[in-house]
């Protein structure tokens, strides 16, 4: 109990659950709120304001009509909702595809040689005359009373954007199951970081902005790739009020396989720490809030501590086979000879047992309660047992490999690639 | 329109409750830790007490009975106690208690008492299956130690009634431990590991191979055979002793010789008080009797297939003598090999009216064995008191060893005492309950098999050990 190692694991732990249980006390005084929203039905009415919902296209023929679709399915007022469908420059049959609504008074299709996606919104933002803008991925689908609950967020005249609860569209591969939860725990994250005025991201599916914040403000930038991350930041320090439509759901799609999830991964914590970097003066500074003195603080210790703990398991793996290494040299073969079950190192006291493993186990339950309510929340089921197996094994693997990345890629200034 | 995000009052006392929750929540997690931790340190120590009382039970015994008892030498359960709570104390150390008072205390015990079982052993240089003894002596950080310790561990696991090991943190600068050290030559400069194998002492790491090269008896394959004269007889007698084998490394044998069926079909008061019409039943039945009693202890059968002597006609015993003794020979070799060691159990004989002719044919015919046997493995030899005989001869009062002497002065008998667990005596108690056929006969002859052979069990060794504790008597044959 008394190496360094122990000692740091036991004070990442102290952190880590003094960030829970502070999340969890936060919940407990909003909670009637939050709950509140979800049970209360939004209504159409004369004075909702003009919306324009961009919507960024590159070589996503195959998704982008079930996109557009699920836009013109919102219940809002048609001549109020405005569709921008950009292609930016793709290389597949996109520009075809979108040809569909052609002929659609809703929908405006535009064309632009390939820039990225903070050049289409720019490009969007530029042309419109809604007082409100927001875009939503050619991957990602709305539910019909996304828009209105988002709209009723804006009643509050402080408010500069709203960000919705975002799902995984349809999770079928062990992967895309792993994400599913690890959504449901975002949108309770999501959730109290904005009653904490606290959100650092205000993400590509479906974030609404007032469009006079892009007067004050400026447009996007390219932001290392993750323009929705530095939006949210610049709003931050600039003292504008970010929320969180938690009853607003949106789903979207999720990549399948490891690979594409981990430079998915890669391109958002590189873009987060890098982002950061760029706004190091919210860190530690108790102006902006508990952003300054909490959030960001502790997202900067949990991720060196993922790291430490990661080195710490890979070092007792490696410990582990350099055993039976040892054993394979002092007994050859003999090693695999069968002796019976031994039934004594079934015994309670060979269970291990430390601080560590108890203080885990509690924060462990305070995680899985996160989930839940995060579901509820968002008017969605419970996950399952099975998902959250997967998310256990999958997510104590992969996450610290992109995690790793991610540190490389700031500390070498590498940028990502988008696609 | 920027609002001022400045944290009020309000929001730095929730910073304050989150961190009273927090330490409430961290304070359960550290105290019920500390709270099993002490629960194990006790747990040990309880176990150590337990132990020391054993050691200490044994060394009285030893002092009163001088070097003529084995009792505890027999059985490896001292040995596998203390190795558990060496296990017990490494994994305490593993887990970042190596440094603790209560562990370091616990540990210079542990060497104590593994030092004095080692002593107690190699006191009774008369005890005829002494397992060999290993002193280990290790430092930490140290691969060949590692290694080492496989090496042992494997040993001590396959081979539990062959080897007892007893490791040392040579580094620690015990008291005991360094006297020990240099009583068997071993000087601080020597690299560890060193292995000191029945006395010798070897620097450096040594492979199974090499160990069993330096001693051989160590891998030996150990086999129990009870000669039974009749179906029921090694389990009332030695049941215990055969529930106890199941643990060594080949299934005891129970060889029956009295087992033939009759080709002339007869009827005898005795089969029909157990329930059968004529001999062919009783005997086919008396085998299924005894294969299921073998079953519950674990044992293997071998019938020999001679008449009983309710069937037999001539009474020409001198060569039924002779040809049982053929056959024991015979038996006995197919197991003899230059790599196992044998333990051969025969019936006794009592001095006046008490006893069986069969007992007393198969006794003759044992001793015979005793006399001719040239075994190529390691073979030992005893004779067990046969029950309820035994009761019925007046033992423990009357001296079994002297009557023996008495029959066959060119032998000497000495007694060993085998003292019975709890779950041994009760499984032996349940294997004498398989043969219903012939306990249905004592009943109706007025005797309560059962019972009698439970109470005689338990009580047979009354005054002789420290705890009291059920047990079995066997003679070493020693020529």
């Amino acid at each position: 109990m008394t190496s360094w190692r122990d000692i740091t694991t036991l004070s990442i732990l102290f952190l880590s659950l003094y960030f829970e249980v502070f999340m969890l006390v936060t919940y407990v005084r909003r909670r009637r709120l939050l709950h509140g929203r979800v049970k209360h039905e939004p209504q159409i009415h004369p004075d909702l304001p003009d919306v324009t919902i961009i919507v960024p296209c590159y070589n996503e023929e195959k998704t982008l009509v079930a996109t557009i679709k699920s836009l013109l399915a919102l219940d809002y007022p048609k001549e109020k909702l405005h569709i921008m469908a950009v292609d930016d420059g793709s290389t597949d049959g996109t520009f075809k595809a979108l040809q569909e609504f052609a002929d659609h008074s809703q929908v405006e299709i535009l064309r632009k040689e390939n820039g990225g996606k903070h050049t289409v919104l720019n490009m969007g933002i530029a042309r419109t005359k809604s007082e409100f803008v927001g875009c939503l991925d050619a991957d990602s689908y709305v539910n019909p009373d996304a828009l209105l609950r988002i709209i009723k967020r804006f009643n509050d005249p402080e408010v500069m954007a709203v960000v919705p609860s975002m799902h995984i569209h349809m999770p079928r591969t062990p992967i895309q199951k792993m994400q599913k939860v690890e959504y449901t725990l975002g949108v309770f994250w999501r959730s109290i970081l904005a009653e904490l005025n606290s959100l650092y991201v205000t993400p590509g599916p479906f974030s609404i902005f007032r469009k006079s914040v892009f007067d004050k403000v400026g447009l996007y930038h390219k932001a290392h790739n993750t323009e929705d991350m530095e939006m949210a930041m610049r709003l931050q320090s600039n003292g504008l009020k970010i929320v969180c439509a938690n009853d607003a759901v949106v789903h979207t799609s999720s990549p399948r396989s490891v690979m594409k999830l981990y430079k998915q991964r890669v391109r958002w914590t590189s873009g987060f720490l890098q982002n950061l970097r760029d706004y190091k003066k919210l860190v530690f500074n108790t102006k902006h809030g508990h952003l300054g003195a909490l959030v960001l603080p502790i997202m900067i210790i949990s991720t060196a501590s993922i790291i430490f703990i990661v080195s710490g398991w890979a070092y007792d793996m490696w410990r582990y086979l350099h055993g039976l290494f040892i054993r394979f040299e002092a007994l050859g073969t003999r090693m695999f000879e069968w002796n019976g079950f031994n039934w004594h190192s079934w015994n309670w006291f060979f269970l291990h047992t430390s601080p560590i493993m108890f203080g885990g186990l509690v924060s462990l339950v305070i995680i899985i309660a996160f989930i839940l309510v995060g579901a509820r929340l968002s008017k969605a089921k419970w996950p399952r047992i099975t998902d959250f197996l997967w998310y256990g094994a999958l997510y104590s693997i992969v996450a610290p490999i992109w995690l790793l990345r991610s540190v490389y890629n700031l500390i070498t200034s590498r940028q990502t690639i988008w696609r | 329109m920027a609002i001022k995000h400045h944290i009020a009052f309000k929001e730095w006392k929730k910073y304050l409750v989150t961190l009273a929750i927090t330490l409430v929540i961290f304070g359960t997690a550290i105290g019920v830790s500390m709270w099993i931790d002490s629960a194990r340190v006790n747990n040990i120590r309880s176990l150590q007490d337990n132990i020391s009382l054993n050691i200490l039970s044994s060394e009285t015994q030893f002092n009163l009975l001088k070097d003529a008892s084995c009792s505890d030498l027999f059985n490896s359960d001292l040995a596998t106690q203390l190795s558990d709570i060496g296990d017990r104390l490494s994994f305490m150390e593993a887990n970042g208690h190596s440094k603790d008072s209560d562990i370091v205390s616990l540990k210079q015990y542990y060497y104590l008492l593994e030092i004095k079982d080692y002593m107690l052993i190699n006191a009774a240089t008369k005890c005829p299956i002494k397992p060999t003894t290993v002193l280990y002596f290790y430092a930490p950080n140290c691969a060949e130690c590692d290694k080492q310790g496989d090496v042992l561990t494997y040993l001590r696991q396959h081979y539990p009634d062959n080897i007892r090991v007893y490791s040392f943190d040579y580094s620690l600068g015990i008291s005991a431990v360094n006297t020990l050290a240099n009583v068997n030559k071993i000087s601080e400069t020597m690299p560890m590991p060193v292995v000191v194998i029945d006395g010798k002492t070897y620097a450096g790491f040594h492979s199974v191979d090499e160990i069993a090269a330096i001693e051989p008896k160590i891998m030996y394959e150990r086999t129990r055979i009870v000669l039974s004269p009749h179906l029921d007889d090694a389990v009332s007698s030695l049941g215990g002793l055969l529930a106890k084998s199941t643990h060594s490394s080949n299934s005891p044998v129970i060889a029956t010789i009295f087992t033939g069926i009759p080709k002339v079909v007869a009827s005898t008061t005795w089969d029909m008080k157990s329930g059968f019409d004529n001999s062919t039943e009783a005997v086919t039945k008396r085998i299924s009797e005894n294969a299921r009693a073998a079953d519950i202890l674990g044992a293997q059968v071998r019938n020999l297939g001679y008449l009983d002597g309710q069937y037999r006609i001539s009474t020409a015993t001198t060569s039924l003598e002779n040809k049982i003794t053929a056959d024991i020979m015979r038996l006995l070799k197919t197991y003899d090999t230059s790599t196992s060691s044998m333990e051969i159990y025969g019936p006794a004989v009592f001095s006046g009216n008490v006893g069986h002719y069969d007992h007393t044919i198969l006794h003759e015919a044992y001793m015979n064995v005793v006399a001719q046997y040239k075994p190529r493995g390691v073979v030992t030899f005893f004779i067990y008191e046969d029950f309820p005989y035994s009761k019925e001869a007046g033992i423990p009062k009357i001296d079994l060893a002297k009557t023996l002497r008495a029959d066959e002065p060119q032998f000497s008998y000495t007694p060993i005492y085998i003292p019975l667990a709890d779950d041994i005596a009760s499984t032996k108690n349940s294997a004498i309950q398989a043969y219903t056929s012939q306990l249905k006969a004592m009943t109706i002859n007025g005797i309560d098999l059962v019972g009698s052979s439970l109470d005689w069990t338990k009580h047979r060794c009354d005054g002789l050990f420290k705890i009291p504790s059920a047990c079995e008597v066997v003679y070493q044959v020693q020529k």
